[in-house]
């Protein structure tokens, strides 16, 4: 469903949470929506008790049902995907151009199975910088502050990696 | 074998207790067991990786 004007994303809890923490919402520019299901909007709430929908960009709670196709449910079982990352896929299995935003690891490898546009939380702070909406000396800042301000986990090692190819990218 | 203490929430004590009562599992540990081997499957630390790398890919030369 990619318009003019965006592309819709679905969002797990992570994403939302994590951008939450470190007071980054406003990353969520650009699509055209963000869509959370029900589930997913319960699990932030029970995190982010003080967050509100309308801090995130064209933010939206699906409470519509949405049905499941026989390869998602089996993949859900296999990787024991909690009931907001199954409601996540179940929708977007209906909207084949959507972007999915999740930080689970089992949620993604889900997700890449069949054949789904799937990223996290760095992957939208990187954006930031593509889509003019950070700088990049802002977003190494960011970068930096993830194990202090975050509880997106990401090992020293990699986060250094990342920081590296951030900090010398054409 | 290791011992570890944890606290986890009422909620899925009551879901792990209805599984082993229904028959499902053998007691706590066993489910415990089973629960986390999966979880370990899925959350090898060279997929995260991977998985993380690929979203600096996107991040800096994607499109939407």
């Amino acid at each position: 469903m990619e318009r003019n004007e965006g592309v819709i994303v679905v969002s797990d809890a992570g994403p939302v949470i994590h951008l939450d923490e470190l007071d980054c919402l406003d990353l969520f520019r650009g699509f055209h929506s963000v869509v959370v299901p029900r589930e997913v909007w319960a699990e932030v709430l029970r995190n982010r008790p003080g967050i509100i929908l309308s801090a995130i960009p064209n933010g939206v709670v699906n409470d519509a049902p949405v049905d499941c196709s026989p390869q998602l449910a089996v993949l859900s079982d296999s990787l024991a995907l909690d009931a907001g990352e199954r409601a996540a896929l179940r929708l977007m299995e209906q909207q084949a151009d959507a972007v999915f935003l999740t930080d689970d690891a089992a949620a993604r490898l889900a997700a890449e199975s069949l054949n789904l546009r799937v990223h996290g939380t760095l992957g939208i702070i990187i954006r930031s910088v593509r889509v003019m909406l950070r700088s990049r000396e802002e977003v190494l800042g960011i970068l930096n502050s993830l194990p202090r301000r975050s509880t997106l986990y990401v090992s020293a090692e990699l986060l250094g990696e990342v920081i590296a190819r951030v900090s010398s990218a054409e | 074998m290791t011992s570890v203490q944890v606290e986890f929430p009422d909620d899925l004590a009551k879901r792990l207790d209805q599984l082993v009562a229904q028959g499902w599992m053998a007691n706590r540990q066993q489910a415990i067991v089973e629960a986390l081997r999966r979880f370990l499957d899925a959350h090898r630390p060279e997929l995260m990786k991977s998985q993380m790398l690929a979203d600096v890919e996107w991040g800096l030369h994607g499109k939407e």
